[in-house]
């Protein structure tokens, strides 16, 4: 009883804490990103793009495949930026490209399908998607160099990288731009009038196929965007897509579904959530549990919020859909 | 030049190395296929067309077919036997997904309720045979409860199959009502996600529950676990005769597992006939409406899972002991993924559809064990194909098709032309 007291006090310094904190909301940030992509078409198909996680992966490859062909170890940031901005254009665009390619072949047919027959197709392209990585690319664990070095000092030794103030930045940003498509412009239009009523939607001449498109060419985009942040901070292999689009379903579930204040939300709790779980649970659970059961927090966040508030934090609609 | 190799470069295609040159060949190759499937199915009437996709329409299970397909199930293993039996261990694993996919069409098909952690009662089911069949759980008790229990004899409890086939059967079917309780408000997509968690953290438990207490043994998982022994006779004794043959043990797990397949279906199909299956098929089409009438939603919603959950609780008994080690990464989330497209492709709701879905998708499976991720490849290609090409499965089920069809035709022939209305 002794040592699980002394274990409680020594983990739980507020210097460890607020590091975690910054970890969880810089992670938050990534899951809110593809939370995005799963919360658009969720919202105008009412369909859980099993694939969404995939292009991820593929886009972290794209990135790596880009920045593979400069020495970026070492040079200066003149050098830098450039090649990470095209890398991240060349992820944006060949994501688009897939998550394009993904619903006209995946999905189309399968419109008026019953409900479970997306779903089905949507695990094959994951699949496809995986395995094609793993014989064809690697199988293999790749992480970038540290491109971008420093930080700025907070609280005592805790400091936010800069690394971790652009992935805050561009994620929130990259929510902005999107909330402006979605509020201001035609598309963004019809792509609520489709979420909303998709047969009254086509009657009053929307085109509904054009519409879907675009869901999934800005979802893909921002998984690319997304894909470039995660680079910069962790490692990627062929499996990482499912986990990481897994979390952020979890996330958009969490914020609400649908809308996109609310999957950043879920985001960002849901990497705060994970990170300090993982890095305490050992502490309060007098070492019972440990943080190889970091997954299992995602889930029963899940599990919990669906049970509670299956509409998730931010109410978009009544529905009947949980 | 043998089949695999042939498979594999007609994957690869004339370009060595070159990640995208491949990429944009298997899309033309995968494209080729789809048209071709599509041409041909147009093209013919039905009944002729390429007979795995069509075979549910005219197709039915009468007296006379049903026993022609209990003697190919009866005389197909001794086939294999001559071939050098490593066919016979495919059979083998294709029969206990069979088992899966009929225990699932209970929750997914009849029901309606999206499961995408059935794993999680196969692993329950071999968890409890491997406990209570290997020195494991004795090796625990002996040390925590030394009181209580006699420090002689051989190590390990060494409990009968025939006791903890049913005992496993119920705590997997407990299990079941443990994960539909709190789920019992969700519905399609996001029940699925739910049940995807149950089934990540039932595994994640498995990997660490070797602290504190040693229950699980963590990843190495538990070794030594009994075949299923009857009398004197042990179904793993790899010199079994019988008179002068040699039964081989995979030969007694597949006769082993076809009974089960037999009871299952035998119980299956009344439980779908009885008032229990109509009030799930009320629940699928429109749970308010069923609760409306009289339903009790919430115990038969349960009662669904128990009943899904036991199936797989006997499937992972027998699968721990034909192994005779369990890990849990054998239980991972791809192997639900497995039963459910097995479940989908056969044709939800219908028994004879998730036996034959379980056929296919698993002889697909566990034929292309050589080709490593390739094999994922193929899968993921060919799910993507047969469910566009069939949303329904090969062999639907009559009257959930009728109650499907909402909109006035077929969903296998796609969206109507432009400029029709659909109500």
């Amino acid at each position: 009883m002794q040592n699980c007291l002394n274990l409680l006090t020594s983990g739980l310094t507020p210097e460890g804490i607020l590091q975690q904190l910054i970890n969880g909301v810089t992670l938050g940030s990534i899951y809110a990103l593809i939370a995005l992509g799963y919360s658009m078409v969720y919202g105008v198909l009412e369909l859980i793009n099993f694939a969404h996680g995939d292009v991820f992966m593929v886009g972290t490859f794209v990135v790596l495949g880009v920045t593979d062909r400069f020495h970026l170890d070492g040079a200066s940031l003149t050098l830098i930026v450039p090649v990470l901005l095209v890398a991240m254009l060349a992820a944006m665009v060949l994501c688009a490209g897939l998550g394009f390619a993904i619903e006209k072949v995946a999905y189309r047919p399968l419109r008026r399908a019953p409900r479970l027959a997306p779903l089905i197709s949507a695990i094959g392209v994951s699949f496809f998607l995986q395995a094609w990585v793993a014989t064809y690319v690697s199988s293999r664990d790749f992480t970038l160099p540290n491109l971008i070095l420093g930080g700025i000092p907070l609280y005592g030794d805790v400091s936010i990288s800069y690394v971790q103030i652009l992935m805050l930045v561009s994620s929130v940003a990259m929510m902005f731009l999107l909330q402006l498509i979605v509020r201001r412009t035609l598309l963004g239009r019809g792509m609520r009038a489709v979420a909303q009523d998709r047969e009254a939607a086509e009657l009053m001449g929307v085109n509904m196929d054009r519409v879907i498109s675009f869901t999934f060419i800005i979802g893909s985009a921002l998984a690319g965007v997304a894909a470039l942040l995660w680079m910069l901070n962790y490692s990627t292999n062929q499996t990482i897509g499912f986990i990481a689009g897994l979390k952020a379903f979890t996330a958009a579930v969490i914020g609400g579904i649908g809308n996109i204040p609310g999957a950043m939300l879920g985001g960002f709790l849901l990497g705060l959530a994970e990170s300090l779980g993982a890095a305490y649970i050992s502490n309060l659970s007098c070492g019972v549990f440990s943080s190889s059961y970091q997954n299992v927090f995602a889930f029963a966040f899940l599990i919990l919020m669906l049970v509670f508030r299956p509409s998730g934090i931010i109410r978009e609609r009544v529905s009947q859909r949980a | 030049m043998n089949l695999v190799d042939t498979l594999v470069n007609l994957l690869h295609g004339p370009f060595g190395d070159q990640p995208f040159a491949i990429l944009a060949w298997q899309v033309l190759l995968g494209g080729a296929t789809y048209f071709t499937a599509r041409f041909v199915r147009g093209r013919f009437p039905r009944q002729a067309a390429a007979p795995l996709l069509v075979a549910g329409h005219g197709v039915s299970v009468t007296m006379r077919n049903r026993y022609v397909l209990l003697g190919i199930g009866l005389a197909l293993p001794l086939f294999e036997l001559l071939t050098g039996g490593y066919l016979l261990t495919v059979t083998y694993s294709i029969e206990l997904y069979v088992l899966l996919a009929i225990g699932l069409n209970i929750v997914v098909g009849f029901t309606g309720l999206l499961d995408l952690g059935y794993v999680a009662f196969f692993a329950v089911g071999a968890y409890v045979y491997g406990l209570f069949a290997s020195p494991q759980l004795y090796d625990i008790t002996h040390r925590t409860l030394y009181f209580l229990v006699p420090q002689t004899g051989t190590p390990g409890y060494h409990i009968s199959m025939l006791v903890l086939m049913p005992v496993a059967g119920c705590a997997a079917a407990l299990f079941g009502v443990l994960i539909g309780i709190p789920t019992l408000r969700l519905r399609g997509d996001y029940l699925a996600i739910v049940t995807l968690g149950f089934g990540e953290i039932t595994r994640i438990f498995a990997n660490n529950l070797d602290q504190p207490i040693n229950i699980t043994n963590g990843p190495n998982g538990l070794i030594n676990i009994d075949p299923v022994w009857i009398g004197n006779y042990s179904f793993g004794n790899p010199n079994n005769y019988i008179g002068p043959f040699h039964v081989p043990p995979f030969l007694n797990y597949y006769y082993l597992v076809l009974i089960l397949i037999l009871l299952t279906v035998f119980f299956v199909t009344r439980l779908e006939r009885s008032r229990v299956g109509r009030a799930w098929a009320a629940i699928r089409e429109d749970e308010t409406a069923a609760q409306m009438a009289g339903v009790n939603t919430r115990n038969l919603k349960l009662l669904a899972y128990a009943s899904g959950g036991f199936f797989g609780g006997m499937a992972g008994a027998v699968y721990a002991a034909g192994q005779h080690l369990i890990a849990p990464d054998s239980f991972q989330l791809f192997v639900s993924i497995l039963v459910l497209c097995m479940v989908v492709a056969g044709g939800m709701g219908s028994i004879p559809g998730s036996v034959l879905g379980a056929v296919v998708i698993g002889a697909i499976y566990f034929l292309t064990t050589q080709l490593l991720y390739l094999r994922i490849l193929i899968f993921g290609a060919l799910l993507v194909i047969l469910i566009t090409l069939r949303p329904q499965g090969f062999l639907p089920s009559t009257q959930r098709a009728h109650e499907l069809a909402e909109v006035d035709q077929d969903p296998s022939l796609g969206p109507p032309p432009p400029g029709v209305v659909t109500a």
